[in-house]
C-alpha cells in the first residue's frame, strides 16, 4: 500500500510542475501533452488495494465454500450458509470465539426440569425489515427447527435440532418444552436462528429467497458468487464497525491469497498450511489460526467385510499408521487424533492407547485377525489438505505390515457418491466430520448411531451410550456417559480411526483490528474494524 | 500459395455475393456448423452422466436417506430415465432453452449470458493484443534474417511457447501485484484488471503468431515480385508492410482462427487464476458441482464459437486472397 501511495502521489506530483512549466512558458504545449499522458496513465492507473480498500469502513472477505445455500437458515447444510447467517441473524444464545455460550437474544435462561427451559427476551431488538422481535417470533422459529410446524418437503435440518414446542409466557419469556429431556438444547440453540413468524408464515420460499434478521449486518445485494451485507444500525449489540462487508467466494487458496498480500482483500479463510510462510514473513498480513473441532479419520464399512466382524483388523490398521507423520505433514495447529471427539468438543477424554505407529504390533494384530487382506480406501482429493499426501503414506505403511491397500483418489463428488452410494463400493474410506457445535452429540451420533450411521455401524452398546447422552442434561452425568462412549469407541469397537484434529486457519490484512477466528463454522464481523 | 493461384487460372475472381457459390458455400458450413455443434451438445449430456457423482446426493446433507436424495432427484428431473432425459433436453434446446442451473435455480442461457461477455472481453483483448505484439515482431525479423532482433524474437517464442500460462501468470501476480503492487491481482472491474489476465493468455499465442509471421514473410520475400518491386525501386517499408505482409497474412489468419479455441480454453486457466468472472469460472464450480445443464451450456458456446471463428477464418481467405473462391472444390 505505502508503495501505490507514493507511486500515485509522484505521478501527481509530476504532473503539477509540468502544469507550472507550462504556465511559466518553460515547456511547449507539445511536450507538456507527452508528460500528461506518461504521468497521467501512471496517477489513473488503478491499482490492486486501491480497489479493495474503497474506504475504513468498507472490508472485503473472500470465502473458499461456494454460496450454494438457500436463505432459509434451516433448509441446507452449508458451512457457507452457517458463516454468514451468523452475521445476518441472532440466536438466543450465542457461541464465544472460546466456544463458551453467552447470552443473544435471551438476556437470561432456566432449566426449570429435564424437559423444559424458560428463556427471557431482550427488549427493543428490531428485524431488518423494522418489525420489532417478539416471543412469537422465537416460538415460530423454533417449533420452524423443531420440526412441529409441518413443512413440505421435509426441512434438511430438523432431524438434528432442538426438539421443543414453545409456549409464550408473556411478551418477553418462552418455554421450550421437549417430550424427553434434550442435552444439548443450548449448544443447539445457538445454531438455531430466530426468524420473524411473519416470514415463516409467508411460506418456504419466501424464507429461502432473502434473510430478514436481526443480525448485525443486512444482504443489500445478493450475487451468485459475491453477497454484499451493510451495517444494521438498529442492531441489539450497536451499529457494527464496518459499514459495507462483502463475501466473494473464490474457489482456488492461490488467487485467495494473492488477492489478500495484493491488498485486494482484507481477510481470506482456508489459508492452506503451504501458505502459513507467506503470510508470516510478510508485515501487510497476519494469520490466525486454532485447532478446528474437525477430525479426519479412516472410516471402515463396518456392516461389510472384512473389517465389520474382525477388531483385531482394525486394530492392525490403528498400530500400522504413521499418524504422527500424517499430522506433521498437514502441519500448522493439526493435532495428532486420541479421541472420537476432536478438541474442543464437550466431555471429551484423551484415550489410551495411542495407537503410535509400531509395526510390530500392527503384525501381531494382523496375525491374530487371520492375516493380511487387500482392501480399496477412497479419498477425495482437493477437499481436505493434504489427504492425498496422508493417504499415501497410508497406503505405504500398510502394505509394509501386510495389508495390500487399493488407494481410490477421487473428486469430492465422486467420493460422495462412492461413500453414500447403494452398491457400496470400497472398504474403507478417508474423510472429515466437522462440528458447527460442542455438543458431543453432534459429533457421534451421525457417523456412528444406528440406523443410517455413516459407517454402517449398528453397535447397541454405542448406541444406547448416544441415546443415554442425548436425553441427559446434567453436566457430570453427560461427562460420564460420554467418558464410557469415547473408551468404547476407541478400546472396543474402534468403527473408525482418528488420525488428527484440522487446523483451521485465516489470514488478514493487519490494519483490521478485532477479527477472531471461531473453531467452529461462525464468522462475526460485529467487531471487526479497519484502523490505519 | 502459388500452386493455388495456378490452378484456378489467375482468374482473380472474388466470389462473396458474387455468385451462388458463396452463398451455397456459406449455407453449407453453417449446417456443418449446426451439425457439429448438436453433437457437441449430445456427446456432452452424456459423458457427463458417465461421470461419477450425483448432483442430488451433492445437494442434500451427508448421510441424509435415499428418501430425500430422491426427492432432490424429482426435482431435477435426474431421476428419469436416460433417454426420457435426453429427449427433455433436446426437445428444449429446439426451443432455444438450454435448462436450467441445479444450484443457481435459474436459467442455463441467461448465467452464462451473463459471464459470456467478460470472456469475450478477455479473449478479444489477448487476441488483439497477440496480433499487436506479434505481427510487428516477426516481421521485423523476417526483415533482418540471423540479426540480433531476429534472435531476439526467436528466443522470445521459444519462451512463450516452453512456460505454461498458470505458471507465468502466478509469477506475474507474485511480482506485478504482490511485490510491486502495481496491478490488481484479481477481479476485472478497471482497465488495469486486463494487464495480467491478458498477458498470461497471450503468452503461447504470441510466440505462436511471431513464428507463423516470421515464417510467412521470409517465404514472401523471397518471391519473384519482391525482387521485381525491389528492382523498380519500391521503398522496402511499402515492400514490407503492403507487399509481403497481405501475401503472409493467409497463414497468420489460420493460425489466428486455429487458435480462438485455444484462447477459449486457456481462458479457463486463466480465470481461474484471476478469478476472471467469465464462462471458464462458471464451467469449474458447474463441474465441481455436477451442475450438468451448466456445463451442457458452456460447452455448447464454446463449440459454437470454435465453429464459427473457423467459418469467419474461411471467409477473410477469400478477402485477403481473391484468388481463393469459396464454394468452388479446387
Amino acid at each position: 500500500m505505502p508503495m501505490m501511495s507514493s507511486r500515485r502521489d509522484w505521478a501527481n506530483e509530476a504532473l503539477a510542475f509540468a502544469a507550472q512549466k507550462l504556465r511559466r512558458g518553460e515547456i511547449s504545449r507539445r511536450r507538456f501533452m507527452q508528460f500528461t499522458a506518461a504521468f497521467g496513465a501512471a496517477a489513473a492507473l488503478p491499482i490492486g488495494g486501491a480497489l479493495a480498500q474503497s474506504g475504513q469502513d468498507s472490508l472485503k472477505f473472500l470465502v473458499g465454500e461456494s454460496f450454494w445455500a438457500n436463505w432459509h437458515p434451516y433448509n441446507h447444510t452449508a458451512q457457507i450458509g452457517y458463516k454468514i447467517q451468523r452475521n445476518l441473524f441472532s440466536r438466543l444464545v450465542e457461541v464465544q470465539p472460546d466456544m463458551s455460550l453467552a447470552p443473544g437474544l435471551a438476556e437470561e435462561w432456566t432449566q426449570i426440569d429435564g424437559n423444559t427451559w424458560e428463556f427471557k427476551l431482550r427488549p427493543g431488538v428490531t428485524f431488518h425489515n423494522g418489525a420489532p422481535l417478539t416471543a412469537a417470533d422465537v416460538k415460530a422459529s423454533i417449533e420452524l427447527a423443531s420440526g412441529h410446524t409441518p413443512s413440505d418437503p421435509p426441512l434438511a435440518i430438523t432431524a438434528n435440532w432442538v426438539p421443543h414446542e414453545v409456549e409464550i409466557v408473556d411478551e418477553r419469556t418462552v418455554r421450550l418444552k421437549a417430550a424427553s429431556p434434550f442435552g444439548p438444547v443450548l449448544n443447539t440453540l445457538a445454531y438455531t436462528d430466530i426468524l420473524s413468524a411473519a416470514d415463516i408464515e409467508a411460506g418456504q420460499e419466501a424464507l429461502e429467497a432473502h434473510p430478514n434478521g436481526t443480525g448485525a449486518f443486512k444482504l443489500v445485494d445478493d450475487q451468485p458468487n459475491v453477497k454484499t451485507l451493510e451495517r444494521f444500525d438498529e442492531h441489539y449489540r450497536g451499529p457494527a464497525k464496518l459499514k459495507t462487508l462483502t463475501w466473494e467466494f473464490i474457489q482456488d487458496a492461490q488467487t485467495r491469497l494473492s488477492a489478500l498480500l495484493a491488498g485486494q482483500a482484507d481477510v481470506i479463510d482456508r489459508v492452506v498450511p503451504d501458505q502459513r510462510a507467506l503470510i508470516d514473513g510478510n508485515p501487510d498480513v497476519a494469520l490466525i489460526s486454532v485447532t478446528a473441532p474437525e477430525i479426519q479419520s479412516v472410516w471402515f464399512r463396518m456392516d461389510k467385510e472384512p473389517f465389520g466382524t474382525n477388531l483385531d483388523l482394525r486394530k492392525a490398521v490403528a498400530w500400522g499408521m504413521d499418524r504422527e507423520s500424517m499430522a506433521a505433514i498437514v502441519g500448522g495447529n493439526t493435532l495428532v487424533a486420541d479421541s472420537h471427539l476432536a478438541t474442543g468438543i464437550e466431555y471429551r477424554v484423551a484415550q489410551t492407547p495411542m495407537y503410535t505407529f509400531d509395526p510390530d504390533r500392527a503384525k501381531a494384530a494382523l496375525e491374530a485377525a487371520g492375516g493380511g487382506v487387500a482392501f480399496e480406501l477412497g479419498a477425495p482429493t482437493g477437499f481436505y489438505p493434504k489427504a492425498e499426501e496422508i493417504c499415501q503414506l497410508m497406503q505405504q505403511n500398510l502394505n509394509e505390515v501386510g495389508f495390500d491397500m487399493q488407494l481410490t483418489l477421487l473428486e469430492l463428488g465422486a467420493w460422495i457418491d462412492m461413500l453414500f452410494g447403494e452398491s457400496k463400493p470400497g472398504e474403507a474410506f478417508y474423510g472429515g466430520w466437522g462440528n458447527i457445535t460442542r455438543d458431543p452429540d453432534f459429533a457421534v451420533a451421525t457417523l456412528l448411531h444406528s440406523p443410517g450411521a455413516w459407517t454402517g455401524a449398528n453397535d447397541p452398546r454405542s448406541d444406547e451410550l448416544i441415546d443415554a447422552g442425548r436425553v441427559a442434561t446434567d453436566a457430570d452425568e453427560r461427562a460420564k456417559v460420554y467418558a464410557d462412549l469415547q473408551a468404547h469407541l476407541w478400546n472396543d469397537l474402534l468403527p473408525s480411526i482418528p488420525i488428527l484434529y484440522s487446523d483451521l486457519s485465516s489470514g488478514y490484512r493487519a490494519n483490521v483490528q478485532g477479527y477472531e477466528l471461531y473453531p467452529t463454522a461462525v464468522q462475526d464481523f460485529w467487531p471487526v474494524e479497519i484502523v490505519e | 500459395m502459388s500452386d493455388a493461384g495456378a490452378s484456378v487460372g489467375g482468374a482473380a475472381e472474388t466470389t462473396i455475393g458474387r455468385s451462388g457459390g458463396a452463398a451455397r458455400f456459406l449455407l453449407r458450413r453453417l449446417a456443418q456448423a449446426l451439425f457439429v455443434i448438436a453433437g457437441v451438445a449430445c456427446v456432452t449430456f452424456f459423458v457427463l452422466r458417465l461421470v461419477p457423482g450425483d448432483p442430488a446426493r451433492l445437494m442434500v446433507p451427508p448421510g441424509s436417506s435415499e428418501e430425500a436424495v430422491e426427492a432432490i432427484r424429482v426435482k431435477l428431473g435426474t431421476n428419469l430415465p436416460l433417454l426420457e432425459q435426453f429427449a427433455t433436453y433436446v426437445g428444449g434446446l429446439l426451443q432455444g432453452d438450454l435448462g436450467t442451473s441445479f444450484r443457481y435455480e435459474r436459467p442455463v442461457l441467461d448465467l452464462v449470458l451473463s459471464v459470456f461477455p467478460a470472456t469475450l472481453a478477455l479473449g478479444g483483448v489477448a487476441i488483439l493484443f497477440s496480433v499487436v505484439v506479434a505481427v510487428p515482431l516477426g516481421i521485423a525479423a523476417a526483415a533482418q534474417p540471423g540479426r540480433l532482433i531476429d534472435r531476439f524474437v526467436l528466443v522470445l517464442a521459444m519462451i512463450g511457447q516452453s512456460l505454461p500460462n498458470f505458471w507465468i501468470g502466478v509469477m506475474l501476480v507474485l511480482l506485478l501485484s504482490i511485490q510491486l503492487q502495481w496491478l490488481p491481482a484479481i477481479g476485472n472491474e478497471s482497465a488495469a484488471s486486463y494487464v495480467l489476465p491478458v498477458i498470461t493468455l497471450s503468452a503461447v499465442l504470441v510466440a505462436t503468431l511471431v513464428r507463423t509471421v516470421r515464417q510467412a514473410m521470409l517465404e514472401a520475400l523471397g518471391e519473384d515480385y519482391v525482387r521485381t518491386a525491389r528492382a523498380k525501386g519500391v521503398p522496402w517499408s511499402r515492400i514490407l508492410f503492403v507487399h509481403a505482409l497481405k501475401n503472409a497474412a493467409i497463414p497468420l489468419v489460420t493460425v489466428l482462427g486455429l487458435q480462438i479455441g485455444f484462447v477459449l480454453s486457456g481462458a479457463f486457466v486463466v480465470e481461474l487464476i484471476f478469478n476472471w468472472p467469465g464462462v471458464g469460472l462458471l464451467a469449474l464450480q458447474a463441474i465441481a458441482t455436477r451442475d450438468f445443464p451448466v456445463v451442457q451450456g458452456v460447452v455448447i458456446l464454446v463449440a459454437a464459437v470454435f465453429v464459427l471463428s473457423n467459418l469467419l477464418v474461411d471467409v477473410a481467405y477469400a478477402y485477403l486472397n481473391p484468388r481463393i473462391r469459396l464454394g468452388v472444390e479446387q
